[in-house]
């Protein structure tokens, strides 16, 4: 058991016993993660800001009112409310079509002011590619990338919140892996 | 483009982040969110808590759970057994684990006192040993692997009275000097006297020595002496009850040795 582990597990007694300061550090320690996640999902600033609010909103309740055995541990509980809150939000909107207001250019234009012109060019460019490529992949392909190469989570912890077995998942990142290396490969 | 260099392009992904001045706001907000929802709730009972502490109990150490069952397990295994072959006799199987446990109980008793009364102790479950093996069969009826075994008895009761004996006799310098074993009759009344008389030593020891203990024959060793001689005319029955007499002389010595330490230290006051 991991020193991370011990720590998520105390933070997880603490919420269960509503200690509000317990809330606030969870919400520092996920958001950014949980937000990333749902960003690529829906693809859309304000929607991802919105899901992201009630994810730990719900996990909140649910931890009030369920026990830890369901999951395994709190990261992927705060994920697997972030998934299903997504599928919601897309079966209700299933024929609604969303404008960012953001227009072009959301927040995926990354300045790196630490390499040089070219190189930033370049670089930019085969970022968009990868950008764009990733967003035909499949969506189960898109999410156990960004769970395994953006959030960086362990193969166990993908295997937790997918509910799935770990070769499964090791076989699924590594088929996504192909794909995205596939579609960039066409261009 | 490689595969390291997707994944150095994913890894940018990281950057993806919500606006902090949002992040700050919608803190706000769901604190007052969760703040409202909990006026709602009842307070935690005692159970409840208890059982959430047991739950991340379990869920905080299953292998160092696992590791305290075995260890349990081993001992009250151990523990068990030992009781087990209290009552064993040669050729049960747990006759073994008492031997050991015997040889573990001396070697672990450094004070001689204990060590001789543990000696006597064995002794005296060796003598046990071999009466239960003589009232099973008569001799008569003993087969020559039978005789073979009791042989192997007295000869271990032997080698056990000679170890007390060795033992009884590493004791008894030590034992003159601080606590007079032998004497202690006579010490206990002299040290009596001279609390309640202020007379130094009484007149006649010996007479005084007698009539406070009516056994006659107080030396453990010297009866130690005896029963080996009736272990080698093969009388068993009087070697086993003189060996019973040997182990309650060391047990009442040992009583009347406190006496002693309670009358010196009295006077040394």
């Amino acid at each position: 058991m991991t020193n991370r582990n011990l720590k998520e597990k105390i933070l997880y007694l603490r919420l269960k016993q509503k200690d509000k300061e317990a809330f606030i550090e969870a919400y520092d320690l996920y958001l950014d993660d949980i937000y990333r996640f749902i960003f690529f999902k829906v693809s859309n600033k304000e929607e991802a800001e919105d899901l992201a609010s009630s994810v730990f909103l719900k996990a909140w309740n649910h931890i009030q009112n369920n026990s830890i055995s369901d999951f395994k541990t709190l990261k992927a509980l705060f994920y697997k409310i972030a998934r299903n809150l997504v599928i919601d939000y897309y079966r209700s909107n299933a024929n609604k079509k969303d404008v960012s207001i953001d227009g072009d250019e959301n927040c995926l234009n990354i300045p790196d002011e630490r390499q040089d012109l070219l190189a930033k060019i370049d670089n930019s460019n085969d970022f968009q590619n990868v950008r764009e490529k990733m967003l035909d992949l499949k969506e189960e392909y898109r999410e156990v990338l960004i769970l395994k190469y953006v959030n960086e989570l362990s193969i166990t912890e993908i295997a937790n919140i997918l509910d799935k077995t770990k070769g499964n998942v090791r076989v699924l990142v590594y088929r996504a892996l192909n794909a995205l290396r596939g579609n960039v490969e066409e261009k | 483009m490689n595969e390291k260099e997707i994944l150095n392009q994913l890894n940018k992904f990281q950057n993806v982040k919500p606006d902090d001045a949002w992040k700050k706001s919608n803190r706000d907000i769901l604190l007052s969110q969760i703040s409202n929802s909990q006026s709602k709730n009842v307070e935690f009972s005692w159970l409840q808590n208890f059982r959430m502490q047991m739950q991340a109990l379990t869920n905080l150490s299953q292998p160092a759970m696992a590791v305290v069952l075995i260890m349990l397990f081993i001992v009250s295994g151990g523990t068990f057994g030992l009781r087990a072959s209290k009552d064993t006799k040669p050729g049960d199987s747990l006759y073994i684990a008492k031997i050991i446990s015997e040889k573990a109980q001396l070697a672990v008793a450094f004070d001689q006192e204990k060590k001789m009364k543990l000696g006597m102790q064995f002794v005296g479950n060796r003598a046990d040993e071999l009466s239960q093996v003589l009232a099973s069969k008569s001799s008569e009826t003993m087969s020559e692997a039978e005789k073979q075994e009791v042989n192997e008895l007295v000869n271990n009761l032997k080698q056990e009275i000679k170890n007390v004996a060795r033992q009884a006799e590493k004791n008894q310098p030590v034992a003159v000097i601080e606590e007079p074993v032998e004497d202690e009759g006579m010490v206990y009344t002299a040290g009596s006297g001279r609390t309640e008389n202020g007379v130094q030593v009484s007149e006649n020891p010996q007479a005084v020595a007698s009539s406070s203990t009516p056994v006659i024959e107080t030396n453990p060793n010297t009866i130690l002496q005896q029963a080996r001689e009736l272990l080698d005319q093969a009388n068993y029955d009087a070697a086993i009850s003189k060996l019973e007499e040997a182990g309650n002389a060391v047990n009442a010595e040992s009583g009347e040795v406190k006496g002693v330490e309670a009358s010196s230290t009295e006077e040394v006051k």
